[in-house]
């Protein structure tokens, strides 16, 4: 039986997201840096779309900090490094953001 | 004979003094405000069972959208000019539809059909203010 995505919870750097709306993760991305090594610095992206404020500063771009999942069948934690923030507002409608971030494998 | 309560027949139709020979006419109620022109601002946080989440619109809709139009076809020469207003008047078998009778109306869309072999129909859509 499918798992109803609700009651999500978003952190990153135990911030929470709030009102996320959508969540897009793509691991995998790069190879290990070394042969011996499982660090690879570019081991995907999560895209989030939240509706009130993905509490962020752009003040921490480029910092790596712990991207968590909670909820929704979507259990996991990563080190995710923050990159890029989106704001959209529209007439008549409500404001919206949406914040990416690349995860790091270490 | 049975009796057809149901269907339109002795359904009149009036634009101020004039009434019309009619031979369709459909009534449109439509909440302008109704839920679903709301935002839905439902999101992964809510737990399942949980209501969807809406927000009012930040703007309001036109005061002239009152959500209520009348569409109706009759036979007729005389086209109804566009823009114009009155009172209007539906009755069936000389009861008022609520509403519909003794409000104020503005003709949104009007055309007028001249085919040969035909009579001469026409068709009009006004907006029925809301009271």
């Amino acid at each position: 039986m499918a798992t109803a995505c609700a009651g999500v919870t978003v952190t990153w750097g135990g911030a929470a997201l709030e009102e996320v709306v959508d969540i897009k993760v793509n691991a995998g991305g790069s190879l290990p840096i070394g042969r011996d090594s499982v660090i690879a610095l570019d081991a995907g992206t999560i895209e989030i779309a939240c509706l009130h404020t993905a509490n962020v500063s752009l003040a921490e771009r480029g910092l790596k900090k712990t991207l968590a999942f909670t909820g929704g069948g979507l259990e996991c934690s990563t080190k995710a490094i923050f990159q890029t923030l989106n704001m959209a507002g529209k007439v008549n409608d409500v404001a919206r953001y949406n914040v990416s971030y690349r995860i790091v494998m270490e | 004979m049975a009796d057809t309560p149901h269907d339109g027949t002795g359904t009149v139709l009036r634009l101020g003094a004039t009434q019309y020979t009619v031979t369709n006419i459909v009534i449109q109620y439509t909440d302008p405000n109704a839920d679903a022109e709301k935002i839905d601002v439902s999101h992964l946080g809510l737990t399942t069972g949980a209501s969807i989440l809406t927000q009012d619109r930040p703007l309001q809709g036109s005061t002239s959208d009152t959500g209520r139009t009348v569409q109706f076809d009759y036979l007729g020469k005389a086209p109804i000019a566009d823009a114009s207003t009155g009172t209007c008047a539906i009755t069936i078998g000389g009861t008022a539809i609520s509403g519909f009778s003794g409000v104020a109306y503005t003709v949104n869309a009007s055309t007028l059909t001249l085919a040969t072999n035909d009579a001469i129909r026409g068709q009009a859509t006004i907006r029925i203010a809301r009271v």
